[in-house]
């Protein structure tokens, strides 16, 4: 089921009655916060709900384990570590190695005769297989108190709001609020349905729209001049952002409706001053699981300065290849790496921990060079993100300085009309502004005017955006990483 | 709680009334560009006609109301247009037969076409859902669900919620308000909303799809050497009613019921398609309609 659908628009107030409906018994509020978490994904494909079922099973019996055994300790967490990559690398990247082998093969002039499998990715398999893996590091590390109940573990994993696309809850934070009963908390609802509000209106008016520029942008490049391809480019930026936080948004609203707090997962990373800040406000409940998980591991930046190099590549490659099984995440991941190190050598990396502008209305002028400097970068990797293969990534940046004319027939070339364009642009302007003064919280749509007449005007406003372009046609892009 | 549910109810209340003005800013036909193009040439239009022909494009290619007038003495306009629904064309009628100017005075011949299905690419577009009020909704899941064609259910149903809350519908409707529809002028409206196909091939020479859709039919009838069998057979049934049974379920049991059943053109000559006559099938097929409908009034009197 997407947020973005006429059914999730009926799913959720059945969901949110019957929920508080069954408050005052703890348990029967947790079976079916389960079921509902399942209709919710089985609606998507019911075949993979054995997937969740099962890792769930085996994370629940290895945290129990782990608790019980002082010997061979090890060997469970390494079955988790296996059953849970194991899904993945079936799943996600069978393909993708078989295909990078004979590619390899071939340059010796060697064809392997190999079968490639037609495997449908399950969705979210990228986000739950790391949800329950932290679970078992965190009980191997002595970090947390495996649960006894499986009623409670299983409706960890599955908890509708960030099953498919995250954020990436540590069973830390997430499994004690569904252990312990949940109250009725009026503020914490009314900010929920804001956020709700607020993440459709980044998913469904700015992230669909800009795809509609994107898609035949990329589908076609070689015909696009350089303001086609440059908008292009910018708009996919945009899109991806307002498409994943949107995604975030929802999900950390509709938890809110049910009394569960998930982290903050994204923090206005467009104002960002530097790529090191970048990564510390984009996709936080993923590169804080690679930090905590991967990179500290390894030694962080406790190390010598060849390891450390080795840690950050490590670790963006990682990041990359998370993201899909093509060698254009791995690029993206390799570049954004290549910006990283030089902070980490000069020591800057973090210079910008605080939220810019504070307690400012306006950036200075460094500020605003620091924030484009930061956003033409990352614009540039997100070309290789978007590309089907890395040739065509750089065939797309040669042709944007190449066809160096500007003109406006490239709305021709993608079938859409002029007013198309103002409509998304002035979308793309209302956000930043929202989420400009509301950087120094959660979501953009935190600090309403005081007013109740221009507040609900507001909300009257986003709703009918939102069910202009509410149509549930678009599925979330991050579903497949 | 209670606080909190009640001022989302009062919220949402709010929220569809809002809606419900908006939708109340266009004409029921504002989902159909080609049918509010007619429509509203019908409102400034002078003339009066006597006979009005609702249906799909085997409607809109097919039926020549100079001709028709030509032959029953009866002026027409043509409602009919492309890709139209089965209970899109009623609701259009529905609506027709409610406005002050048509009421009770016309004869009405609707094309008799079974239920169509709302494919899913165009589930969720604004004209496979503009016309799903609570009155065809309702048809259309009770029709879908007896033959437990229960997707096609589902998506009445969809489109019902998505036509109800105006989902996908509100910078169009506002689009219809400011800019309104082009005028209905040219050949189209010189034919009383008759425009056969090689017509409009003619005046759109590069347009593909009518290019791709002749040359396959040419390639098909080329291949077999013989006449092809067109699909339309059933759906070139009419039926004439009077302007007081509304729903197609109500036709069967109703008055003035007349059954144009034969389909008697096969020869490849007068097709553009499969599906369609060129302008000479629809001179031909105008004239087999004509025939029968003098000889029903003749021995209706």
């Amino acid at each position: 089921m997407l947020f973005n659908s006429i059914e999730f628009l009926l799913f959720l107030p059945i969901v949110f009655i019957i929920y508080w409906i069954l408050s005052k018994k703890l348990i029967l509020q947790n079976i079916f916060l389960l079921a509902a978490s399942y209709l919710f994904y089985g609606l998507w494909d019911y075949r993979f709900l054995s997937l969740i079922i099962f890792s769930s099973l085996v994370d629940y019996l290895i945290g129990l384990q782990l608790k019980k055994q002082v010997n061979g300790r090890k060997a469970l967490l390494f079955t988790s570590l296996f059953v849970n990559i194991g899904f993945l690398m079936v799943f996600k990247y069978f393909n993708f190695f078989i295909d990078s082998f004979v590619d390899f093969c071939s340059i010796f002039s060697y064809k392997p005769s190999v079968t490639t499998l037609n495997i449908v990715l399950p969705v979210g398999i990228s986000f739950y297989t790391f949800q329950t893996l932290s679970y078992s590091i965190d009980v191997y590390r002595n970090k947390l108190e495996p649960t006894k109940s499986m009623l409670n573990f299983f409706t960890y994993v599955a908890f509708f709001p960030q099953l498919v696309a995250g954020p990436i809850e540590r069973a830390i934070n997430l499994l004690p609020q569904i252990e312990n009963k949940r109250l009725f908390d009026y503020v914490k609802a009314k900010s929920g349905m804001r956020q709700i509000l607020w993440g459709l209106f980044k998913k469904v008016a700015i992230a669909d729209s800009c795809a509609a520029f994107v898609d035949p942008i990329f589908a076609d490049y070689t015909n696009f001049s350089s303001i086609g391809l440059i908008l292009g480019a910018v708009f996919f930026a945009i899109q991806i952002y307002c498409d994943f936080s949107g995604y975030s948004d929802i999900a950390i609203g509709v938890s809110k409706l049910l009394g569960i707090d998930l982290m903050q997962n994204f923090s206005f990373p467009y104002f960002s001053r530097d790529i090191a800040e970048f990564w510390r406000r984009w996709h936080i409940s993923l590169s804080t699981w690679f930090r905590d998980y991967v990179y500290i591991p390894l030694g962080g930046s406790k190390v010598s300065k060849i390891l450390q190099l080795r840690n950050i590549f490590v670790i963006f490659l990682v990041s990359g290849f998370w993201h899909g099984a093509n060698w254009t995440f791995v690029f993206w991941g390799f570049l954004h790496a290549l910006c990283y190190i030089p902070l980490i050598f000069l020591k800057r990396n973090r210079k910008n921990l605080d939220v810019i502008a504070q307690n400012k209305i306006f950036p200075n002028f460094v500020e605003v060079i620091q924030v484009f400097r930061m956003f033409v970068i990352v614009t540039f990797a997100w070309v290789f993100f978007r590309a089907n293969n890395i040739q065509e990534g750089f065939g797309y940046l040669e042709h944007m300085f190449k066809n160096m004319f500007f003109d406006n027939s490239f709305l021709n070339k993608v079938g859409l009309e002029t007013e198309n364009l103002y409509v998304v642009t002035f979308f793309i302007i209302v956000m930043f502004v929202f989420e400009w003064f509301n950087r120094a919280y959660s979501f953009g749509l935190y600090n309403m005017p005081k007013n109740k007449i221009s507040r609900y005007v507001l909300y009257l406003f986003l709703c009918l955006t939102i069910i202009q372009y509410l149509s549930g046609k678009n599925e979330f892009i991050y579903f497949q990483f | 709680m209670k606080k909190f549910l009640l001022e989302i109810l009062i919220f949402t209340a709010v929220l569809f009334v809002v809606l419900k003005a908006i939708k109340l800013m266009v004409p029921y036909y504002w989902g159909n560009k080609q049918v509010a193009q007619k429509m509203e040439f019908l409102k400034t239009s002078n003339k009066d006609f006597d006979a009005f022909f609702f249906g799909s494009s085997k409607t809109y290619r097919h039926i020549n109301p100079i001709l028709f007038e030509s032959k029953t003495g009866k002026s027409a306009f043509n409602l009919g247009a492309t890709g139209t629904f089965t209970l899109e064309v009623e609701y259009l009628m529905d609506n027709f037969l409610h406005t002050k100017k048509f009421y009770d005075k016309k004869d009405i011949y609707v094309q008799n076409i079974t239920y169509s299905f709302i494919g899913k690419k165009n589930l969720h577009s604004v004209r496979s859902n503009y016309y799903l009020d609570t009155k065809r909704a309702f048809r259309g899941i009770n029709y879908f669900t007896s033959r437990k064609e229960y997707t096609q259910a589902y998506y009445h149903l969809v489109g019902f919620i998505e036509n109800q809350l105006c989902i996908g519908q509100v910078f169009d409707i506002f689009k219809y308000n400011i800019n309104g529809v082009l005028p209905l002028k040219g050949i189209i409206a010189q034919q009383n909303g008759f425009y056969p196909l090689d017509q409009s091939l003619k005046h759109s020479p590069n347009n593909k799809n009518l290019i791709k859709r002749n040359t396959d039919y040419l390639k098909l009838v080329e291949q077999n050497k013989q006449p092809i069998k067109t699909n339309q057979s059933k759906e070139l049934k009419l039926i004439k009613l009077k302007p007081i049974a509304f729903g197609l379920d109500d036709y069967s049991n109703s008055f003035n019921l007349w059954l144009i059943k034969n389909n008697p053109i096969s020869d490849p000559k007068y097709y553009f398609d499969r599906g369609h006559y060129n302008s000479l099938g629809a001179e031909k097929y105008m004239e087999e309609l004509s025939e029968i409908i003098n000889k029903r009034n003749k021995d209706k009197k």
